[in-house]
C-alpha cells in the first residue's frame, strides 16, 4: 500500500543551529585488516581519557584502510602516539530538522549555503535528522551565519500577525 | 581483550534496508558540493555522510537507498570518474551511545574479530551507526550483540515502510 503525502516549505525549517567552540578532532587510519586493532586503541584510550566523545565517524581512505575521526571536547592528556593527526581547536555548527533522515537536498543545502560565505570546513556528518558541520578555529560563528541565511530556526523565523 | 567482555547497556539497534555508498574519490577535481547538488537535483535522499578535508578537500561518503542507483548513476555521470559506488550495503544504528568511547571501541573490536567489514561511520549526540556489508546484516547484529545488552523483548528494528519526499 502506498500512502503519498506533500511536505513543502519555502525555506527549510531548523529546530535550531547550535554551536561549540573549542574542539579536538583526532584523525587515525586504520587498515581494514586491523579494525580490531582500532577498536583495542580506542578502548585503551576510553579508560585514560577524562573528556567527551562529542562525535565520532570515518570513512574508507586510499587505498585498503578506515580513516577514523574523534571530535573530543579536550585534547588528550597523553592519548596521542604517532600517526595520530590532531587538530585543535576547532569548532562545531550543528543542527537538526522535521524529517531530515526523509528528505533530499539537507547536506548540499548546508555545504552550498558555507560555500557562499566563504566559509571552510573540516568534515560534515550528517545521519538521522541531525547535520554537523566542523570548521576550523574561530568560524564557527561566520557558519552560523551562513546557515542562518539559507535556513529557517526559530529564532529567525518571522511570527506570523493574526489580524 | 578479554574474548567475554561485560557487555554495556543500550536502547536499541536499527537495521537499514540495503544500501549503495557512494565514495568521492581524493583530488578527483570535482567537488563535495557538486555531487550533492546533483543528487539534490534528482531528488535521491542521502541517508548518511561522512565527508572530511584530510586530504585537503571534502571527500568521503554518502549513501543512498539502492533503488535510487540508477538515478543517481544518471545524476552523477557528469562525475562518474570522481567517485565510485559499493554495493549491497547496510547500517546498523545503535542507541543511544551515550558517548561511550568504550562502547564504540568495542564494537569496532568485535566487528574487526569476526572480520566484518566497517565501510563508514557516523554519530550524532544519540546514535552512532556504521554501515558495513548488506548481506552480512544479521551476523554483524549478531557481533554487537555479543558486546551490548539489550531491554527485554527488544528486537532490531528493521524497516517495514519508508517515507519518501517527492
Amino acid at each position: 500500500m502506498e500512502t503519498f503525502a506533500v511536505y513543502w516549505e519555502p525555506i527549510i525549517k531548523t529546530y535550531g543551529i547550535a554551536e561549540r567552540i573549542g574542539l579536538c578532532l583526532i584523525t587515525l587510519d586504520l587498515p581494514f585488516g586491523r579494525i580490531s586493532d582500532g577498536g583495542d586503541w580506542l578502548t585503551h584510550f576510553a579508560s585514560r581519557f577524562s573528556g567527551s566523545l562529542v562525535l565520532i565517524f570515518s570513512r574508507p581512505a586510499s587505498p585498503s584502510g578506515l580513516r577514523l575521526h574523534l571530535l573530543l571536547d579536550r585534547v588528550p592528556e597523553n592519548g596521542t602516539f604517532p600517526g595520530l593527526r590532531v587538530d585543535n581547536p576547532v569548532e562545531l555548527v550543528y543542527f537538526q530538522g522535521p524529517h531530515y533522515g526523509d528528505r533530499y537536498g539537507i547536506a548540499g543545502a548546508a555545504v552550498t549555503a558555507l560555500a557562499e560565505q566563504g566559509v571552510p570546513l573540516l568534515a560534515v556528518v550528517c545521519t538521522g535528522a541531525s547535520v554537523y558541520l566542523i570548521t576550523p578555529k574561530g568560524m564557527a560563528c561566520a557558519a552560523r551565519n551562513a546557515l542562518g541565511k539559507a535556513f529557517s530556526s526559530p529564532e529567525t523565523a518571522t511570527t506570523p500577525t493574526i489580524s | 581483550m578479554d574474548a567475554s567482555p561485560p557487555q554495556l547497556p543500550i536502547g536499541g539497534l536499527k537495521l537499514s534496508s540495503e544500501l549503495v555508498q557512494i565514495r568521492l574519490l581524493p583530488n578527483s577535481g570535482f567537488s563535495v558540493r557538486e555531487m550533492l547538488r546533483r543528487l539534490a537535483e534528482h531528488r535521491i535522499n542521502v541517508t548518511m555522510v561522512s565527508l572530511d578535508a584530510a586530504d585537503g578537500e571534502l571527500t568521503g561518503i554518502a549513501c543512498i537507498f539502492t533503488e535510487d542507483r540508477a538515478l543517481a548513476e544518471v545524476a552523477l555521470q557528469p562525475v562518474a570518474c570522481a567517485i565510485d559506488m559499493l554495493s549491497p550495503v547496510g547500517a546498523v544504528t545503535i542507541f543511544p551511545h551515550q558517548a561511550r568511547l568504550l562502547l564504540i571501541g568495542k564494537i569496532l573490536w568485535v566487528l574487526g574479530r569476526e572480520g566484518l567489514p566497517v565501510y563508514g561511520m557516523a554519530s550524532s549526540h544519540s546514535a552512532l551507526t556504521f554501515t558495513t556489508d548488506y548481506r552480512r546484516l544479521d551476523d554483524a547484529v549478531s557481533a554487537v550483540c555479543r558486546i551490548v545488552s539489550l531491554p527485554e523483548n527488544h528486537a532490531p528494528f528493521r524497516p517495514e515502510f519508508r517515507v519518501k519526499q517527492l
